[in-house]
């Protein structure tokens, strides 16, 4: 899978430009507010018709447009797609090869792009909502579909707060159950998803890690939750049978507490680097590689699962490296099957060999 | 906002347009602006036609669908098997399924999905009347045929539970229907096979 040409008008600092990376690595260098992460934000847009870095679709328009276009030329599959996105304030439309496209899971036929932001390797740091997020980003890369499942999940537990909230002398009861079983069938299947998409990555990301890391960086990632059964030792209905029955024990001290206490939601997925919990040990250096390797083994997870090497893109993903590592990590995008991207304002020599380059200056894309 | 120099009344009309699906300020004035050249009676021939439809039009006393006089045009249709009930959540769902033509059963209309962020509470619905139905006797099978997102599915295992414990079997379309889909968005085929390869609730 490759993006043949990346057309992008009025997005963001983007007057104007048609950008035709290279199959393999592109490099976009420029300092600071030049436009090479407007460019990567645009490329993942296309793939998740939504941006990482802001849900404000207005954000994206260039001030005084009105709206923003993409339109790109895919190598997918063998085939030739084109893809066509609109933004404009809390509107976003698609169109792949003319038709419309409803959801990003349409988009993610054509186009799949694995990426690293640089708020990427904070969520080690932050709270269990970024971890949960990035695993749930990748369950859906994995399988588009998902989504469903995800927005089926948030909205049932919208629906048991709203009841919590009402009071238990207000709800009926005989509704408070069916939200729960629905909700605890939702949360056991979410759950056995998540499972699976952390498999892939684990499976893959230590023997990525150690090159990049200069030698083996003892790593582990855990799906924590504390209500569900350990991996392996129940079947779906079992599960979701368990967490019907915690739900339904603290279903008076939930209402007290205006929330859902367990289940899913509260899942985290922890981090351990060299047998110290990520959160408050690593370093921004270790995190940034993790976050890498993370982001490496996704795309390899996806190229298995999918039979194609998704777009792989770094944006920012050298900084805060030291110069060993930085060329750790060059070696390794120039090893990647498939078309990739990196943004820096600086890049070691060896990027550029063999690399496409652009130049970001004040929104134009120049290839040197 | 209001088309300045047009009368109060023609405004009216266009306010109300607009409130229906898919209808905004562009569309809903060229409609009335084509009446209205159309002259007196098309206008009349409209309003008489919307008139009927608000003083003839009730709900179904047996199955609540729109029904003109007594009992809708299914349920008097002596064809169909009243022993199998399909319950949807609104008009478009049935449609959706009878434009399939293979389904010769009857339903049963719940006006809505139970949802607490909304305030549509089970009472709202017509469960009472679907569970007064089946004590009646002569319903074999209850299809459940609301939606694949979260308020069709609690309102299929609300509905599961006020049949508990009655002769009857209750049933859900199969998973084939995509999650989160609502049924009146489905094609024929895959409505085909989702109902056909129904299972136990
Ligand atoms: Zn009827």
């Amino acid at each position: 899978m490759r993006i043949l040409s990346i057309e992008i008008s009025a997005f963001r600092n983007i007057a104007r430009q048609v950008v035709e990376p290279g199959p393999g690595l592109n490099v976009v260098l420029g300092s600071n507010g030049q436009g090479k992460t407007n460019l990567v934000e645009a490329i993942a847009f296309a793939s998740w018709l939504r941006s990482f870095r802001t849900s404000r679709t207005s954000d994206l328009v260039a001030s005084g447009g009105e709206a923003a276009h993409l339109a790109l030329a895919v190598e997918s599959g063998g085939a030739r797609r084109h893809l066509e996105v609109s933004i404009a304030a809390g509107v976003r439309r698609a169109s792949l090869d003319g038709s419309p496209v409803r959801s990003a899971r349409d988009a993610l036929s054509a186009l799949v792009v694995a990426c690293l932001s640089p708020d990427d390797p904070a969520v080690l740091e932050g709270g269990p909502d970024g971890r949960r997020a990035l695993l749930d980003r990748f369950a859906v890369l994995l399988d588009p579909p998902r989504t469903a499942l995800l927005s089926r999940h948030s909205r049932l537990l919208r629906e048991r707060n709203a009841l919590l909230r009402s009071g238990p002398e207000a709800w009926d009861e005989a509704q408070m159950d069916a939200t729960e079983e629905a909700l605890a069938a939702a949360g056991a299947e979410l759950l056995a998803v998540r499972r699976a998409a952390l498999a892939e990555v684990v499976a893959r990301l230590p023997a990525i890690l150690a090159p990049l890391a200069g030698g083996p960086m003892p790593v582990s990632i855990r799906y924590a939750s504390r209500w569900a059964p350990r991996e392996g030792t129940a079947a779906p209905a079992g599960t979701a049978a368990q967490l019907r029955a915690a739900m339904r024990e603290v279903r008076v001290r939930d209402s007290a507490l205006g929330y859902t206490s367990r289940g899913a939601h509260a899942d985290d997925v922890e981090f351990e680097l060299l047998g110290l919990a990520a959160k408050g040990h690593a370093s921004r250096g270790q995190r940034k590689l993790v976050m890498l390797a993370w982001k490496a083994a996704e795309a390899a997870a996806l190229a298995e699962t999918r039979g194609e090497a998704p777009v792989l893109v770094l944006d920012d993903a050298l900084a805060d490296l030291d110069a060993d590592r930085q060329e750790a990590v060059v070696a390794f995008l120039h090893a990647h099957e498939g078309q990739s991207f990196v943004t820096g304002a600086i890049v070691p020599g060896q990027a550029i060999v063999g690399a496409t380059v652009f130049r970001a200056s004040a929104g134009a894309f120049e290839r040197v | 906002m209001p088309s300045p120099g047009l009368p109060a009344s023609v405004n009216g009309l266009i306010a109300e347009l607009k409130k229906l699906p898919g209808v905004g300020e562009k569309t809903a004035t060229r409609y009335v602006l084509h009446l209205l050249g159309r002259g007196r009676d098309a206008a009349d021939a409209l309003g008489g036609a919307l008139s009927a439809v608000s003083t003839k039009v009730r709900p179904c006393p047996r199955c609540h669908f729109l029904a003109d006089g007594d009992l809708c045009e299914l349920c008097r249709d002596p064809g169909r098997d009243i022993s199998v009930v399909c319950v949807v959540e609104g008009a478009p769902d049935l449609l959706a399924i009878e434009k399939m033509g293979e389904y010769r059963g009857s339903y049963h209309v719940l006006g809505g999905a139970i949802s607490a962020i909304r305030g549509v509470t089970p009472d709202r619905l017509r469960i009472r009347e679907l569970v007064a139905r089946v004590d009646a006797g002569g319903v074999a099978e209850v299809i459940v045929a609301t939606g694949a997102d979260a308020e069709g599915e609690t309102t299929a295992l609300y509905v599961r539970k006020a049949l508990e414990g009655r002769p009857v079997r209750v049933t859900r379309p199969a998973t084939g229907i995509p999650m989160g889909s609502s049924i009146e968005f489905l094609d024929s085929v895959t409505l085909l096979r989702a109902i056909r390869g129904r299972k136990e609730l």
